[in-house]
């Protein structure tokens, strides 16, 4: 693990990419530098003044509906559950990149729960049957959980750590070298501020060699947080470029634009929590 | 994803297909979206002109927001392939339309091909365009029996209502 | 030429019926109740070439649709009180009873979990504007069974003939989208115009669930019989998805019956014996265990199982011969089948 923070420590300097990285690591390895730990006192002090007026708005992505012809009754329908099981189980704000931890029941466990520390990599699924998926490695072994997020087995989902990563799916970090993936089962929360931006982690990932699970560096993944000049030569690039599609964003059928949909669910979902 | 009650049961399926694929489809329609921004009034297989109408009326929207607006300069700049309409989309289409929302063009049938393959054909236009108007068909119907017993009742029973409404 | 016809009889006569002040009738020549379908805002196709569009002023158009709209409404509040309204005599339950089912609407899908934190996949049926429109004596139907005829979905009556417009008119119903048609036994029928509410069934029985699947085209044997095919390589020439052999030398004939490729969805299909698990009586819904043929926003026919399997004792104490919202009986907003998960509950721990 020290190996792997000191590879770390050799990338380009961006400090942002530093702090971020190794703040997992090096908890890991006990020996974290003072001068890029945060004190966290600060953000707190600014809750406790004026909780209501400046905290961030937040909609979970599955409370929008996809694009399709459902009737919106349904997912009204749908969304009453999920306010109802939100107000007995507090399901916190997160995203894809930021570190959870998850309790569930479990009969076979000693103790009947189960806890699982991870990265969150992907949130797929609308409404009640959303999921997310948590990885980790354990034991040099990758572990990845799939969760939903209303099953009422879950006892507590706790966020150690909240962040962005630079894309919205991190399946690909299966095929990054396994620090990427790797968090301290122990890990302390780190405290998090409710009313400024969320940060993001600008890291980008170092992957392992080919072949992946799916050809990354193609253009509909979109993919910020890989490290290709370090795994794929220039030809290669210029080869997955034969997939872009540049016309696509111009294709106004394909625009979903859901600012004001999510306005008013923010709304409603705000009011019913609040009763 | 065209929600119409139309396509309820479309399989899926959103739009026609055109030309050789994806990219030539829009080419297409680009070109037809070009010619209506130059001559405001075209005429075109009525698939085509169908399948053009949306993007013809979402490239107003885009060009009320303002040619400040990067998101619609780009649009623009796709969807017009001879450049100096660009101007003509922002200072005079856009400004035209303000005061409307939706509803920018006017499709309408016109006779069948009668030499090739007889396809349906329409005429398309931008609503508002300074050409002679179109023949559109005629609505003069007021004065048939049946508008004038329907206007009769219609009359009487808001009388009538008014009447009960006063009396409660 | 001829429905335009007809639609112009109609119309005068309407208005005839009115200008005399005869009791409210269902408008013949009407347009769809537009107050459902709200997510279906762009209707692209200009269609210039209706009667309306011919033969009445603007003025007159939304005239008669707001009154249509109107004589809608008004019709389904006039049968809310089923009871009161001199309803047929109700008969008690007795062993072999069939009772009268629904019409509902395809919603989608959902999760639901049971107590013991198994998921379940849940179709929702929501029942709209449901209501008896018909009863068919022994000897009408089949000569077995009485008959009662259900429509849901309040629908256009353009496009109807008037046998139908006038079946409607007798119930005192709006017209329907759907009409299906439920055998009964004699105990079981109820009077024409009753509405019919999600109520009607309870959580923990079982129903069969009849509709028309997608259509898939003319599909292979492969996607339509599940056959293997063949290998996609080891010398196969031009034989990956067919069906093989269709029979032997032997018996030198096809048998009918053989599976082979054609046709493949768009015909009628029952799911038999899905549990339901939940029943939403404020907004008329039914959670059914497992999927249902049909698209979404496709109308189904719900009816108690007729699976043999559950026996007479199944069915013993359901609302019989239907649930009456106006009835003694009031039920919560929600009824939930014992075994499952209500959101309300803290979360389930093993002990």
């Amino acid at each position: 693990m020290a190996a792997a923070c000191r590879r770390l420590l050799e990338l380009p300097r961006v400090n942002v990419v530093l702090t971020g990285a190794c703040s997992i690591v090096c908890l890991n390895a006990k020996d974290g530098e003072p001068a890029q730990f945060k004190p966290p006192p600060k953000p707190v002090i600014v809750d406790k003044l004026n909780p209501e007026v400046m905290e961030r708005r937040f909609l979970s992505p599955e409370f929008i509906p996809p694009r399709q012809r459902t009737s919106p009754f349904k997912f009204f329908i749908e969304r009453r559950d999920m306010i109802q099981r939100r107000k007995v189980l507090n399901i916190p704000e997160f995203y894809v990149g930021s570190i959870l931890s998850v309790t569930t029941a479990d009969p076979y466990a000693g103790g009947k729960k189960s806890k699982f520390v991870g990265i969150c990599i992907q949130r797929p699924g609308k409404g009640l049957s959303a999921t997310f998926v948590l990885r980790n490695v354990i034991e040099g072994q990758g572990v990845e959980i799939r969760y939903e997020l209303y099953n009422p087995l879950i006892q507590e989902i706790k966020v150690l750590k909240l962040e962005k990563r630079l894309d919205d799916d991190l399946t690909y970090v299966r095929d990054a070298l396994p620090e990427y993936s790797t968090v301290d089962v122990n890990m302390m929360p780190v405290p998090y501020s409710l009313t400024d931006e969320v940060p993001v982690n600008k890291l980008k990932v170092i992957m392992k060699p080919k072949p992946w699970l799916k050809r990354w560096e193609r253009p509909r993944f979109k993919i910020q947080g890989i490290r290709f000049d370090l795994c794929l030569t220039e030809e290669n690039m210029e080869k997955a470029k034969k997939w872009d599609m540049p016309w696509i964003e111009f294709d106004m059928l394909k625009e979903y634009d859901t600012s004001e949909l999510e306005k008013r669910i923010w709304e409603e979902v705000n009011r019913e929590l609040k009763k | 994803m065209r929600l119409s009650l139309a396509a309820w049961i479309s399989h899926g399926r959103v739009h026609r297909r055109f030309g050789l694929g994806p990219r030539s489809r829009l080419d297409l329609l680009r070109n037809l979206v070009t010619g209506l921004v130059r001559h405001e009034r075209i005429e075109a297989p009525w698939a085509r002109a169908d399948e053009m109408q949306f993007y013809a009326e979402r490239l107003i929207d885009y060009a009320k927001m303002g040619d400040t607006e990067e998101k619609a300069m780009r649009m623009a700049d796709f969807w017009l392939t001879e450049k100096d309409l660009i101007h003509k989309l922002f200072k005079v289409l856009a400004p035209r339309f303000q005061s409307h929302d939706g509803n920018y063009t006017r499709l309408l049938q016109i006779p069948n091909r009668d030499n090739l393959d007889r396809a349906k054909r329409a005429v398309i236009e931008y609503k508002g365009n300074p050409l002679p108007p179109l023949k559109l068909p005629r609505r003069d119907n007021e004065k048939t029996l049946l508008n004038q017993l329907l206007k009769g009742y219609r009359e009487d029973l808001l009388r009538a209502r008014e009447s009960a409404g006063t009396g409660v | 030429m001829r429905l335009w016809g007809l639609l112009g009889r109609s119309g005068v006569r309407l208005l005839l019926a009115r200008s005399q002040g005869a009791p409210a009738q269902t408008v013949a020549a009407a347009a769809a109740g537009g107050n459902r379908g709200r997510w279906c805002f762009t209707v692209r196709h200009i269609n210039d070439a209706t009667w309306w569009h011919e033969h009445l002023s603007e003025e007159n158009t939304q005239f008669l649709k707001k009154l249509t709209a109107e004589e809608y409404k008004a019709q389904t509040e006039n049968k809310l009180c089923p009871l009161k309204d001199e309803p047929w005599p109700l008969h008690p339950w007795e062993p072999g009873s069939r009772r009268v089912g629904l019409v509902a609407l395809k919603l989608g899908m959902m999760t639901l979990w049971t107590k013991d934190g198994k998921s379940h996949f849940v179709t929702l049926l929501q029942v709209q504007d449901c209501h008896v429109i018909k009863y068919k004596t022994k000897e009408d139907n089949n000569g077995k069974a009485p008959a009662l005829l259900v429509g849901g979905k309040n629908g256009s009556s353009f496009h109807r003939d008037e046998s139908s417009m006038e079946m409607f008119r007798e119930a005192g119903v709006p017209p329907k989208q759907k009409v299906t048609t439920f055998n009964v036994s004699e105990n079981a029928i109820i009077k024409p115009g009753t509405p019919l509410y999600a109520a009607h069934f309870r959580p923990g029985q079982c129903v069969d669930v009849t509709a028309k699947t997608i259509g898939k085209g003319f599909q292979g044997v492969m996607k339509r019989w599940g056959f293997k095919g063949q290998p996609a390589s080891h010398g196969q020439t031009k034989t990956h998805r067919r069906p093989g052999a269709i029979s032997n030398t032997r018996v030198a004939k096809v048998f009918k019956g053989k599976k082979m490729p054609g046709q493949l969805g768009n015909w009628y299909m029952t799911a038999k014996g899905l549990k339901v698990w939940r029943i939403d009586v404020k907004h008329n819904v039914i959670y059914v265990n497992g999927s249902v043929p049909g698209h979404r926003n496709c109308l189904v026919k719900v009816g108690d199982s007729r699976l043999h399997c559950y026996g007479d004792d199944h069915y013993k104490n359901l609302p019989f011969p239907t649930y009456f919202a106006d009835g003694e009986e009031k039920l919560p907003d929600d009824l939930y089948d014992e075994d499952i998960f209500q959101f309300t509950e803290p979360s389930i721990t093993y002990a």
